[in-house]
Parts: C-alpha cells; sequence; structure tokens
C-alpha cells in the first residue's frame, strides 16, 4: 500500500484519476484512522437526522409503549415515563442538534468569513471597528451570550411533527444565540489570515492590474483561507452542538416534548436515572458519540490539511 | 510597557460602556411594561406611573442608560427590579462562590491538562500517554451538565453523600466548603482539561523536535533542565492562549455548576434575571464577566512577553 | 397535628388546640366557628376519629403509619433545628405580595394571625383561633375578635418588642386591601366592608354581605393575608425591611431564594405551652429535583415533598428503616385552563369537542403512575360533600374522538391553529402539556407548549391576558370558593382569563358565597358545576394526585399546611426526637 508521498514519487501521473483518489483515500485511512471513525459517526449523525422519519420505528411523541419500559425488541431503548418510544426520541434529537449545528456553525463562518476578508482588505476604520465589535462580543463567557441573546429574543417554540425546515425557522433564536459565537472566532482566523495574504506580491499585483475588490477576496484572499475554514467548522459544530444541549438543559432551548438530547437529559428524565438508566443514557450517549465524531474528525482534517499544527 | 498597559487599560475600559449597551439594548429590545410586572395588573395607572417615576422608566432609553452608568461610576449599580435589592450588596454576597468555583475549576484545569499534557508527551506511547488520551477523549466527549448530575446522585443513592447545599463560607467551615467544591469543580474541570491536555501534549510533541532542543541536548544539558528551560517555555504560548480562553469559559460552566448544585452564585443569579428582564442584574453580572474576560486577555498577552522575548509589544 | 396522628387512634397528649378550646373559654366560640365555617369541617376531637378508610389512604398503601404512630405517645422535645426543603422563588420579603413567602416562609412563621385553617389528610378543614382569644358573630355581617391579652412583638427596629395592639390588624387589613400586588385580597375587597378597633384588644369586621366561606383558608385564615398581623410602622416598607411579627419565630438569617433559617420567639403566644418545640427553622431553597433528593438522602434536610410518586417509591425502598414516607391525597388541582376570551375557546363546540378528546384518567396514570383520583365533577375531591354523582357527570366526561372531530369541523376549527398552550416549568406541568398535546393530535388539533419561570408566565401571559391556554397545578383551597370565584366574570385574583365568565353562573356563584346553610350551599355548589359542565367549562380539574411527604423518623407531629402545594408544613408542634 503506498502512501501518498510514495505515490508521488512513483509517478502517479500515469495512474487513472480514479486509483489516484483511491491511493489517497487509503493513505488517509492509514494516516487518520480516529478521523475516518469521526467522519463515519458525522455522516451518520447527519443520515439519521435526515433520515429520521423513515428510520423511526414509532412517533417520537406517540404514547406507544408501557410506561419506562425497559429496553426490549419492540423498543430496543426503552420506553420513557410517557410511554414515549426512547429510541425514536433519540433518533429525532438529531434534528434539533444537526439544526442548531450545522445553521449557527453556517452563520457564523459566513458572516465571519466576510467580516475577516473585509477587515483584512480594508484595513483602517472599518478593521477597527470590526475588531472593536468582536472584542465586545468575544468578552462574553459563551454560555452567558448565548442566555442573553435568548432572552432578549424569546424562546423558541417548536410545534409538533414539522420538517427540518420549520425547524431551522422555530430555532432561529437558538441558532442566532450560538452562532454569534462563531462569527468572532472565525473572524479573527480569517482576518489574520487574509492580512497576511491581502499584503503578499500576488495580491499587490492583482491590485496594481486592477482587479475590483470583489474579485481579490473571491479569488485571492478566501480559497488561502477555506483550510482554516474547514478545520475550524468541524470542531465548531461539536461546540454548537454542546451548547444548544446545555441551553436546552438550562430550560431556554427547545420546550419539553420536542425530542431533543439536551431536553431529554434535563427535567423529570434525570429523577429515573437509576431506575430506568436508558433514559439518560440514550441521549447521554448520541451526544457523547457525536462529539467524539467531531473532534476526531476536527483533529484529522487539521492534519491534513495543516501538518504544522499535527497533533500526532 | 507601562503606556501599552494603560493604552490597554484605556481599551477595556471603552469597551465595557460598548458591552454595557448592548445588553440594555438588548434586554429593552422586548417591550416589556415593568411595571405590570412588578405591581400586577390591578394596580392603578397613578401606581403605575409612581412606580415609573421611582425607576425612572417613563424617561428615553438613552437617558436611562446615562443615568445607569453615570450610577455605575459613582459605584451605585442600582436595584433589581424584582426584589428591588441593591444589586451592588447581592453582588457582594454571591461573588465569592462564583470566584470560588471558577479558581478551583481553573486550577484542576491548568494543573491537570499541563501536567497529565507534558507527561504524556514526554512518555509518548507509553501506558500512561494511553491513559491520559483516553481520558482526554472521555473528557472532551461527556457533556458537564451530565457529570455533575451523576456527582449528585449516585454518591447520595449509594452512600447517603452529596455535596453540602447552598453555599458554605470557607472561613467559616472549610471543611464543608471544601466537600462541597472541590468534587463539584473537579467534575467541571474535567472537559476543559481534556482540551487542554491534548493541547499541551501536542504543544510539547512539537518542541521536542525543534531545533534547539536538540542542540541543548547535544550539548549535554540535563533532562530535566532541557524540560524546563526549553520545552516549557516555548510550549507554554499556544496553551497559554488557550488556558485563558477557558478561564472564560469556566465562568459560563459556573452557570451549569451553581444550577445544577443550587448555589447562590452569580450564575443562579443571572440565569433567574435573564428570564424575567431584570436588566440591572444581567448588566451587572455580564459587565463582571466582560471584565474578567478582558483583563484575563491582558494577562496573557503580557505573558507571552515573559515567556518569548521575540514577541514585542509594539502595535 | 390530628392529621397524622390520626392514624393511630389515639391522642393522647394534649394539643395546643384542645387547649385553646377546652381551657380558654372559647368552647362556644370556637364550636361556632367551625359550625359557620364553610365545607366539610368537623370539631376537632372528632377529627381524630375521622381517618379511617379513606380514600387518599388506600390509595396510598399506608406504608408511612408506623413511625407516626410511636410519635404521638411521646412526650415532645424541645431544641433542635428542623431544616426543610423549598423549591419555590420570592422576589421580595413582603408575606402579602409574595405567594410563597407569605404561605411557606415568614407568613406561617414569623406573623401571627387571628385564625388559622388546619387540614388534615382527609381535608376535613379545623379553624383554630391563633392571636384571637375569642371570637363572636353577633350577626352574619359582623364579626368580633378579642386579642389575647399580653401579645408583643418581636425585639426588633423598629417595632422593638412594642404590644400587639388591634389598630394593628386595622392598618395591615387597609395594606392588603390598597395593594395593587397583594396575592389574595379577595376577602378585603369583596367582602369586607369595614374593620375598626373599637380598643386595643378588639377588632371589629364589618361584612358587605355574609360570607359562607369567612374563616376558610382563603379568606381570614390565608396565611399571606386574611388575619395576618403586621406591626403597623413596618408596612410602609414591607418589601425590603426586615421581618417583624409576633408568630412563633423570629428572623435569624436569610439569603433570598437560597435559605432561610429562624429562631424560636418566646414572645409568641403559645410560649406557655412551650410552643414552637424546635428551636430552629431552616429552609433551603432547592429547585432541582434530582439535587432535592440528594439533599435528602444525606440528611441535608429532615422534611421533602417528593415531586413524583416513583421516586417516594425507591427513597422509601432504600431508606425505609430511617424515614416515615407520608401520603394524603392533595387537595391541589391540577387543571387545564382555556382562554375564552379569545377564538376559538368561545365557541362551546370546540370546547365540548376538547371533553370529548380529553382523557382525565391518562393524566392520573401517566403522571401520577394512577396513583390519585379524578372528580366526578368540577371541584378537588377532597371536598366530600361538594362531589358530584359519577353518573351524572357522565355523559360530559365521555370520550369520542369522533364526535370531537365532528364539533371542531362544526364550529369551523382551523387546524393549522397552533394552541400555544403555557405552564410553569416542572415535571408536573410538562408533563401534563405533552398528554395534551397527544390528546389533542388525535382529532389534529396542534400544540405548541412552553414551560415558563413563574414570574414570567405571571406577569407576561396570566397578567396580560395574551395566553391562550395553559396547564397547571394551583394551590390547596379548603373550599370551594377560589375555585368557583376563579370561574365568574370577576374572580378578584390576578388570574382574571381562567372560566367560563357567564352571567348567569356569576350570579349562582355569588349567591352560594352567600349562603350560610350548609346544606343549601352544598346544593347550590353542585348545580353550579353542572351548570358550568353544560356550558362546557374551559377551566377543570385533570385530577388529584396523592402527594407524598418524605420525613427522616426523628421528625415528630408533622403536620400539613393547607394553603401550600409541595412543601405542606405549618407547625410550631412539630418536634425533633433525638439528642
Amino acid at each position: 500500500m503506498a502512501s501518498a508521498t510514495e505515490a508521488v514519487v512513483l509517478g502517479t501521473r500515469a495512474e487513472s484519476s480514479d486509483s489516484r483518489h483511491l491511493r489517497r483515500i487509503l493513505g488517509i485511512v492509514r494516516r487518520q484512522p480516529l478521523g475516518v471513525f469521526g467522519a463515519i459517526v458525522c455522516v451518520a449523525f447527519v443520515v439519521v437526522a435526515f433520515a429520521a422519519p423513515l428510520i423511526t420505528p414509532h412517533d417520537p411523541h406517540i404514547f406507544v409503549g408501557p410506561r419506562l419500559g425497559r429496553p426490549s425488541y419492540a423498543f430496543p431503548f426503552g420506553t420513557n415515563n410517557l410511554g414515549q418510544d426512547v429510541l425514536a426520541r433519540t433518533i429525532y434529537g438529531a434534528q434539533v442538534s444537526l439544526v442548531v449545528g450545522v445553521a449557527s456553525v453556517l452563520l457564523g463562518t459566513v458572516v465571519g468569513s466576510a467580516l475577516g476578508l473585509v477587515a483584512a482588505y480594508c484595513g483602517g476604520w472599518v478593521d477597527s471597528a470590526v475588531q472593536r465589535a468582536l472584542e465586545v462580543v468575544a468578552s462574553f463567557p459563551g454560555l452567558m451570550l448565548i442566555l442573553v441573546v435568548v432572552a432578549a429574543l424569546s424562546r423558541p417554540r417548536v410545534a409538533r411533527d414539522v420538517n427540518l425546515l420549520t425547524l431551522t425557522w422555530e430555532l432561529r433564536v437558538v441558532v442566532i444565540a450560538v452562532g454569534i459565537g462563531f462569527i468572532f472566532a472565525t473572524t479573527r482566523i480569517v482576518r489574520s489570515v487574509a492580512l497576511t495574504e491581502r499584503h503578499a506580491p500576488y495580491v499587490e499585483a492583482a491590485i496594481a492590474c486592477g482587479a475590483g475588490w470583489a474579485r481579490i477576496m473571491w479569488r485571492h484572499l478566501l480559497p488561502n483561507v477555506m483550510a482554516y475554514i474547514i478545520v475550524g467548522v468541524s470542531v465548531t459544530l461539536g461546540l454548537a452542538i454542546l451548547a444548544e444541549a446545555s441551553l436546552s438543559f438550562l430550560g431556554y432551548g427547545v420546550p419539553p416534548g420536542t425530542p431533543a438530547w439536551g431536553t431529554d437529559l434535563s427535567g423529570i428524565n434525570r429523577q429515573f436515572f437509576l431506575q430506568a438508566p436508558w433514559l439518560v443514557l440514550a441521549p447521554g450517549g448520541a451526544i457523547s458519540l457525536t462529539l467524539l465524531g467531531f473532534n476526531f474528525l476536527g483533529d484529522a482534517l487539521r492534519d491534513e490539511l495543516d501538518p504544522r499544527l499535527r497533533g500526532r | 510597557m507601562q503606556g501599552y498597559i494603560l493604552r490597554r487599560l484605556i481599551g477595556i475600559a471603552v469597551n465595557m460602556v460598548i458591552v454595557s449597551l448592548v445588553i440594555f439594548l438588548a434586554l429593552r429590545l422586548v417591550p416589556n411594561n415593568v411595571a405590570a410586572d412588578v405591581l400586577g395588573q390591578t394596580a392603578t395607572p397613578e401606581q403605575y406611573h409612581a412606580f415609573n417615576a421611582k425607576y425612572g422608566l417613563d424617561d428615553p432609553a438613552p437617558v436611562q442608560f446615562a443615568r445607569w452608568l453615570g450610577g455605575v461610576l459613582h459605584g451605585d449599580f442600582g436595584r433589581s427590579f424584582r426584589t428591588n435589592a441593591q444589586v451592588a450588596v447581592e453582588f457582594r454576597r454571591r461573588f465569592p462562590i462564583t470566584l470560588e468555583v471558577v479558581v478551583l475549576s481553573f486550577i484542576f484545569t491548568a494543573v491537570m491538562g499541563v501536567l497529565f499534557g507534558a507527561i504524556s508527551a514526554l512518555r509518548q506511547n507509553s501506558p500512561l500517554d494511553y491513559g491520559v488520551r483516553l481520558f482526554s477523549i472521555f473528557g472532551l466527549s461527556v457533556p458537564n451538565f451530565l457529570l455533575l448530575t451523576c456527582l449528585l446522585i449516585f454518591p447520595a443513592r449509594w452512600w447517603g453523600y452529596a455535596p453540602r447545599f447552598g453555599a458554605t463560607d470557607f472561613f467559616k467551615d472549610p471543611s464543608g466548603n471544601m466537600q462541597l467544591y472541590l468534587p463539584a469543580t473537579f467534575t467541571l474541570a474535567v472537559g476543559a482539561a481534556a482540551t487542554l491536555m491534548r493541547l499541551t501534549r501536542s504543544a510539547f510533541l512539537e518542541v521536542v523536535r525543534q531545533d534547539y532542543v536538540r542542540t541543548a541536548r547535544a550539548k549535554g544539558l540535563r533532562e530535566r533542565a532541557i524540560v524546563l528551560r526549553h520545552e516549557l517555555r516555548n510550549a507554554m504560548l499556544p496553551v497559554l492562549t488557550l488556558m485563558g480562553i477557558q478561564l472564560g469559559a469556566l465562568l459560563g460552566g459556573s452557570i451549569i455548576l451553581e444550577q445544577v448544585m443550587g448555589l447562590p452564585g452569580l450564575g443562579t443569579w443571572a440565569l433567574a434575571a435573564i428570564g424575567v428582564n431584570d436588566y440591572p442584574v444581567v448588566m451587572v453580572v455580564a459587565l463582571y464577566a466582560a471584565i474578567t474576560v478582558m483583563v484575563i486577555n491582558l494577562i496573557v498577552d503580557l505573558s507571552y512577553v515573559a515567556l518569548d522575548p521575540r514577541i514585542r509589544l509594539a502595535h | 397535628m390530628g392529621p397524622y396522628r390520626s392514624q393511630t387512634g389515639a391522642l393522647r397528649r394534649p394539643s395546643r388546640r384542645q387547649f385553646l378550646v377546652g381551657g380558654a373559654g372559647l368552647t362556644g366560640s370556637a364550636a361556632f366557628l367551625l359550625a359557620c365555617g364553610g365545607n366539610n369541617n368537623k370539631a376537632a376531637t372528632n377529627t381524630s376519629n375521622n381517618g379511617a378508610a379513606k380514600p387518599a389512604a388506600s390509595a396510598a398503601g399506608g406504608a408511612s403509619t408506623p413511625g407516626a404512630a410511636s410519635a404521638s405517645t411521646q412526650t415532645p422535645k424541645k431544641g433542635g433545628r428542623i431544616s426543610q426543603l423549598a423549591a419555590i422563588t420570592t422576589q421580595t420579603l413582603n408575606p402579602v405580595t409574595n405567594w410563597n413567602e407569605g404561605t411557606i416562609l415568614s407568613g406561617v412563621s414569623i406573623y401571627d394571625r387571628l385564625v388559622s385553617t388546619r387540614l388534615n389528610k382527609d381535608s376535613a378543614t379545623e379553624y383554630v383561633p391563633e392571636a384571637a382569644a375569642s371570637v363572636e358573630q353577633p350577626d352574619p355581617l359582623t364579626v368580633v375578635f378579642k386579642l389575647r391579652p399580653g401579645m408583643k412583638y418581636q425585639n426588633h427596629d423598629p417595632v422593638n418588642g412594642r404590644a400587639v395592639v388591634a389598630d394593628d390588624i386595622v392598618q395591615t387589613e387597609a395594606y392588603i386591601k390598597d395593594n395593587p400586588a397583594s396575592q389574595d385580597k379577595s376577602f378585603q375587597t369583596l367582602s369586607m366592608d369595614s374593620v375598626t378597633a373599637p380598643d386595643d384588644q378588639t377588632v371589629t369586621f364589618k361584612l358587605k354581605a355574609p360570607n359562607a366561606y369567612l374563616f376558610s383558608g382563603t379568606q381570614l385564615s390565608y396565611p399571606a393575608g386574611g388575619s395576618i398581623i403586621i406591626p403597623k410602622e413596618t408596612l410602609n416598607n414591607l418589601d425590603q425591611s426586615w421581618q417583624v411579627g409576633s408568630g412563633p419565630y423570629q428572623l435569624s438569617d436569610f439569603q433570598m431564594n437560597v435559605r432561610y433559617l429562624y429562631k424560636r420567639f418566646d414572645g409568641y403566644h403559645g410560649a406557655s405551652q412551650g410552643l414552637p418545640f424546635a428551636d430552629e427553622r431552616e429552609w433551603k431553597i432547592i429547585v432541582d429535583p434530582a439535587a432535592q433528593e440528594s439533599a435528602f438522602r444525606s440528611e441535608q434536610v429532615q422534611i421533602w415533598g417528593v415531586p413524583i410518586p416513583q421516586t417516594a417509591d425507591t427513597v422509601q425502598k432504600d431508606l425505609s428503616a430511617r424515614i416515615n414516607m407520608q401520603n394524603y391525597l392533595s387537595l391541589s388541582m391540577v387543571t387545564l385552563s382555556f382562554n375564552v376570551a379569545k377564538p376559538p375557546w368561545n365557541d362551546a363546540r370546540v370546547r365540548e369537542a376538547m371533553y370529548r378528546f380529553t382523557n382525565r384518567q391518562q393524566y392520573l396514570d401517566l403522571i401520577e403512575s394512577g396513583r390519585g383520583q379524578v372528580p366526578p365533577g368540577l371541584l378537588s375531591v377532597g371536598l366530600k360533600d361538594y362531589q358530584l354523582d359519577p353518573s351524572q357527570t357522565a355523559k360530559y366526561w365521555a370520550n369520542d374522538l369522533k364526535q370531537a372531530k365532528q364539533l371542531l369541523d362544526a364550529a369551523g376549527y382551523d387546524y393549522n391553529h397552533q394552541v400555544e398552550m403555557s405552564t410553569i416549568d416542572g415535571p408536573r406541568n410538562n408533563q401534563g402539556m405533552q398528554i395534551f398535546q397527544q390528546q389533542a393530535a388525535q382529532v389534529g388539533m396542534k400544540v405548541q407548549i412552553t414551560p415558563m419561570q413563574f414570574a414570567e408566565w405571571l406577569n407576561q401571559k396570566i397578567l396580560t391576558g395574551n395566553w391562550e391556554a395553559w396547564y397547571s397545578q394551583h394551590p390547596t383551597y379548603d373550599s370551594p370558593h377560589i375555585y368557583l370565584r376563579l370561574q365568574a366574570t370577576n374572580t378578584y385574583s390576578v388570574h382574571k382569563y381562567n372560566g367560563l365568565k357567564d352571567p348567569t353562573i356569576d350570579a349562582m356563584i355569588e349567591k352560594s358565597e352567600q349562603t350560610l346553610d350548609h346544606a343549601a350551599r352544598v346544593q347550590q355548589v353542585k348545580d353550579i358545576q353542572l351548570a358550568l359542565l353544560d356550558k362546557y367549562t374551559p377551566f377543570f380539574i385533570t385530577h388529584n394526585y396523592t402527594a407524598y411527604v418524605a420525613l427522616w423518623k426523628y421528625v415528630m407531629d408533622y403536620e400539613v399546611n393547607p394553603a401550600s402545594t409541595a412543601e405542606p408544613t405549618y407547625n410550631t408542634q412539630m418536634w425533633l426526637n433525638k439528642a
């Protein structure tokens, strides 16, 4: 099995692009087994969230089984105090986590990158203003910022049986609250990378040739910061999922009844910790596995995209 | 150096004003009738008017903000709308609890993170290294509120033991105080320590391969001198940055710890106040948190200089 | 104190009440009190014989009695500190404007009152003169209280231990009436015409109309209002100033919403009988149920109102040798309520449809593990005299999803409408909302649920009228008074928007409140219930639950506080049987 470097040495140009890709992938698998595990978990998480209505045996809201039923063939993760299927609730819980995770990270990344690029490109008072705004946001401890935003914008209400789009809309306040913190992180990284690139000879040359600012940002600055953004995204996704769970745990997230991991770990389920441990193990395990997946994936991506930071 | 610190301090002061303005606006965005909240719906218009006049709620928002800011500059943080208690008095009462939570959990984080991270790097691929890495994976993936709940439930069920509820003053009852805080802050620190461990480990591994460490080793310096003088010093730069961030994050973690353990600290205070738009309280807690975070950032930046002479303070 | 010791069937130790009734020349007036008091009250001595074979006891299995039995045969020990748990929040120190401060904290510990209600396990009510040496009612519109001689306030600024005078009560009543934030001033606004103090030892109330519930826990016995005695010089700053009263305990230390410590007050009117027995009472405020359980198991608190029955079972199993788990059928109503001021709930067909899909037994089964009862009519099962016969009401509660759907269709119900249901965040309320959501979904009705903090819920929802539906547990009421009033157009409560608001029924309610004859009033109250059901009132009880109270075994003579839901204790006679 050839590693990526060997492949180059051996003159892989001759090979078909298919087998080249395969070799690359195999190389990554060998170097980053945990990263691959992480990627699988992440993909599974996304698939489960999207396919929730197709793969759940029961409606997560309906009282289908006995109360506090042990895990059984019919209910592999048991049932809760109302007789709802814990497996179904855990599967549907992925939806809330996915929506909040993806949407808030998307918000943070898009807005943050744009801000960072603009600040780096324009410099001067724009840069100062952005910097100051970021300092202000950054001076709130994460959870405090989220709570203040949720309090200011009112708590989410979630209807039953909604699709992912509607769910995203209903969770907009949580998304904004969690996303604002990520804007700061992204902007800081993007700005510093873009700042070095901004004064690189090729960018100066492009400006000299009369290229517009949009073109310079899009064609020259953005590609250079992409690697950092990608690494940032995978790490922050995990953080976003954890933030949503904490928020729900504190009672400021999705309302009870809505299947969400944080909510199912709070409230009455904690009363059945010893009597019915599956109530806690299922959503808790789901959070832990997902966090683990995103952490491993993030590490691996960082190693692959930026060898200087390799964690070994 | 002094000029730099002065500039930073002025920057912090300016930020404080902006932070308080932002919170003020955020909490006043929601149109809510504070007078109705406090007096109830059966109050007469005259009573509403008297209440609003008392708290200056009839004035335009900028005037209210200016008055609040003026009060703060004179050390008067106003009164809570809900309890009508002096914010400053309640703050003084609750502050030591949050401080103890943050300081203890930060010590746990820093000691566990740096010590185990460094050992794990120096003994790479030893059983110890694997143990540390396993622990850090665990710490990263289990939410702290779940761990804290376990701490609350299992010892009580098995041994009839639970951390002392309600705050216990360290100086009045040191053992009771430690019984409450040590297990809880340790549990809170697990997650943060895990991240720090991983970073410390990789920072050390990075440094170990640097030329100057090889040179030092070639010169025949003792291993301890190499680790302390060269490796630790250089590896500490990214570690310090992360520790600064984590110290800020622990202020947020303290909310969860206080909530689960029922501690009367700033976190539970803010949590209750946020729910009812009691903004004099929210503002004070947020300001406190913001000042803390900014001062931490300043200290981190200054310690860069102490650690690495190559870094200059100039802009 | 009859309630728990009633299980033993014997009352050996003379109780304070017996002393008062028998010894202070009060027999006549006390008997009068008990006779006119309202619902199913029994004379004090009867109560203890009334305990056997009641629904509450049978529903609970009665596993809790041995400790209580041994308790009653012993002479009370004085001293010690009793620590209790409460899952409450308060905003100020004012017992009049804060429900919890009035009914759980200072209202029952620091301040004294003219009369109080005692409620036993079977919800039988007794009215006990406290600061009153005698009570007379020369005519239905006049009540005259004579104060006990020699009562003093606690020695703290600005009162400094001065004597209790009748004018304090006059001023306090005026304060309650005029304060916009008084939690319940239905007595002062609705019933009281005037209150005067002819001399320092006499208080005379004049009523606007006869009041059938005059001495009940919602009128003169209401701890957070009613006949509470507050020194007049503190009335202008009750929110913040140090609490000074003439009750069994004085304030020693407190941190709001964290911990309250009360110490014995030797000038209390019961001090000559050795009351209160415990030197100190401590309240720890712990909201999280898991933390509550840990605090009880680790003996940091000795008394705990267990939030859910399964937890009561496990705690009982684990600690059976060392604790008593008591239970009783709570008077607390757990209700569904819809805003009739707004569509679609102003349409009787929609409400009828809601009755058709509502399965009350499911609420009881799922939330309370079936432990409790579903009332046949609209009043708590514990108000026995007023219960309707199940055969009279079966047709209203009948489940028929098909018919529900037809009714909704006929009413032109908009199935895209999201019913907004809110409540105070808590296990019982949150589960109830989910059950409603589930039952409503069977006929295609969509429901959104929003749990809120108490203050937020009260201020943003209930007070503003800007709400559609709520599911919540209520405090315990020892008479039908409040429940029926909440159905009237003028509720005289902060809860203005609960019930039906029908002029005909309003008149019936008002009439029943003024009917002193017990039998006649019982019939009226039954008729009102049927009339409300006939119109499908949007405010009804889903169930009454069995409440559990866990006590370490050395806690003796524990008594239910009728005005409180989860923290049922008000008693100076409770004591600790340990060194």
